[in-house]
């Protein structure tokens, strides 16, 4: 009955997605951000998974982990091919400041209040080193921003490129840095864990990350030369790149890493010694991206469990609320920085789209969920799922408010 | 004139009938671009070719997920587009050979338009 009823549910489902009064709404704003932030594939998650509709039970995720794996492999090299050493000298330097102010104000400002609710969560009774590695995935979570522009994007201005690529940069370089930070942290964090006693493990954790820094070398180098060797053929390099994928991302779950550590020094090795072929592949890759993101999404609404106490809510509203005001106050910082150097960015100012949380932080949690399964890390994909929703719509409100107070001049991209 | 095509004006102020059509190419691999060129002139087709961009490009562009660095990517689009004017059986070559040279994975999408007027065409 319970089968019958949940495929009763996602034709309904199908139906008004595909219907043409849906199709006129989705046009609205407000739709539109909620599509492009990926919602819509996580609510599916939710319906079908172990905590809605049952159509995918606890026991099919588990064995469902091997296609996380690619999922999560996938979105690291795609990162760490774009991470070229020739596309970073591109970068402007106010583009690095405004990241380096990001990663500081977050890691004071959601460190605090992580650590506090961690602790307030658990009730104290768990060892600082085992909270390292939730700790660890709020901050990441929290940086950067989503790099989708369009949605919150008056038609009545002129569209600014200058203005959209300083929101889109940073937030890709923070995307980086995310994954750097969480995966070093989560090292460290799972190293604790297994050594039995509850102090940090530096040494262990530092063995851990030589392995995770040596797969991805040897990787990026067996990949140049596979994928030249697979030369124009998109089957055979398609082959090649799962291959690839598959293996440095279950390497690095096997390292109790996260695969998305392993898969970006991976891309990174890659696309500093990439070949015409491989950057020709790397196309391939990129379009993709849309179809591996709604897969994240997707497996993010499935693993997620949304059965938080009212400790866990409080603390979600509270990342909520911190990350508005730091991401506002890091704009207005950024903008009285760039006026010293004669770069207007008020503009940027009014420009919403910063609270928005970055889509890597969905991908973040669902790897912690993946390699150290758990209710609890399985809760805080819940709440990292909350924040982006609630951050989404907070955006929202935000860009038509500052509509009201200056209608054609405020919270465009230009 | 002509029903089949256009007309084109000699030098010597005489017109002859010759049976025009535009060609129309969507080359989006980059790598067959040199190939067609090659083929246009070896077929005595000239034409102009424009830098295009695919929807799916565009989408990406401006809705990244997690490639936000990709707009930096030191590359053209790659995908051109090529119009041309020709007689029906130079285009005709032009197709034959995409057809039965070119792999399959590098072929261009090609149209062939009739033309009710021409103006300004020279030879």
């Amino acid at each position: 009955m319970d089968l019958f009823l949940s495929i009763t549910v996602l034709v309904a489902l199908a139906l008004i997605a595909t219907s043409r009064r849906l199709y006129t709404a989705r046009r609205s704003r407000f739709a539109s951000l909620l599509i492009s932030g990926g919602w819509p594939a996580v609510l599916v998650g939710v319906a079908l998974g172990p905590h809605g509709g049952v159509v995918v039970t606890e026991e099919t995720l588990t064995f469902a982990s091997p296609l996380v794996v690619l999922v999560l492999g996938w979105v690291g090299i795609m990162v760490g091919l774009q991470a070229r050493l020739e596309i970073l000298r591109r970068i402007p330097r106010p583009h690095f400041t405004l990241v380096v102010g990001d990663i500081i104000f977050t890691i004071i400002g959601i460190g605090s209040i992580a650590a506090i609710g961690l602790a307030w969560w658990t009730s104290g009774e768990v060892n600082a080193a085992i909270l390292i590695t939730p700790w660890a995935l709020l901050v990441a979570s929290a940086l950067g921003w989503s790099m989708e522009t369009r949605s919150l994007r008056d038609e009545s201005t002129p569209h600014d490129q200058s203005t959209e690529l300083f929101l889109r940069v940073p937030s890709a370089l923070a995307s980086i840095a995310a994954i750097v930070l969480f995966g070093l942290l989560e090292l460290i964090g799972t190293s604790s864990n297994s050594t039995g006693v509850q102090t940090l493990a530096l040494h262990s954790s530092a063995l851990h990350l030589g392995a995770i820094v040596a797969l991805a070398v040897v990787l990026g180098v067996t990949g140049r030369f596979l994928l030249t060797r697979a030369g124009r053929s998109r089957a055979n390099q398609l082959t090649v790149f799962l291959g690839l994928v598959t293996f440095v991302g279950g390497l690095s779950t096997e390292l109790s890493s996260s695969p998305l550590f392993g898969a970006t020094l991976a891309g990174f090795v890659l696309g500093n010694i990439a070949t015409n072929d491989v950057l020709r592949f790397e196309r391939f890759v990129v379009e993709a991206e849309h179809m591996i993101g709604v897969i994240v999404f997707l497996l993010a609404g499935l693993t997620a469990d949304f059965h938080l106490t009212l400790i866990g809510m409080t603390l979600a509203a509270a990342l909520v609320f911190v990350r508005i005001g730091l991401k506002l106050t890091l704009m207005r910082w950024a903008a009285v920085r760039q006026r010293r150097m004669a770069h207007s960015l008020t503009p940027v100012l009014s420009h919403p789209t910063v609270i928005r949380q970055s889509p890597i932080a969905v991908a973040l949690a669902l790897s912690l969920a993946l390699v150290e399964p758990s209710v609890f890390h399985r809760r805080l994909l819940g709440i990292v799922l909350i924040v982006g929703v609630a951050a989404d719509l907070a955006s929202l409100l935000l860009w038509r408010l500052s509509r009201r107070v200056a209608p054609g001049s405020g919270g465009e991209a230009t | 004139m002509s029903e089949s095509g256009g007309q084109k004006h000699e030098q010597d102020g005489s017109t002859a009938q010759r049976d025009l059509v535009m060609l129309v190419l969507v080359v989006a691999t980059p790598d067959s671009l040199d190939d067609l060129v090659t083929a246009m002139l070896d077929f005595g087709i000239g034409g102009t070719m424009v830098e295009s961009k695919g929807l799916a490009a565009h989408l990406r562009e401006e809705m990244p997920i997690f490639s936000g660095l990709a707009s930096l990517l030191p590359r053209a689009t790659g995908s051109r587009m090529v119009f041309s004017v020709a007689p029906r059986e130079q285009v005709d070559q032009m197709l034959d050979f995409i057809e039965g040279e070119m792999d399959h994975a590098r072929r261009p999408i090609g149209v062939t338009l009739s033309l009710e007027k021409i103006v300004g065409l020279q030879t």
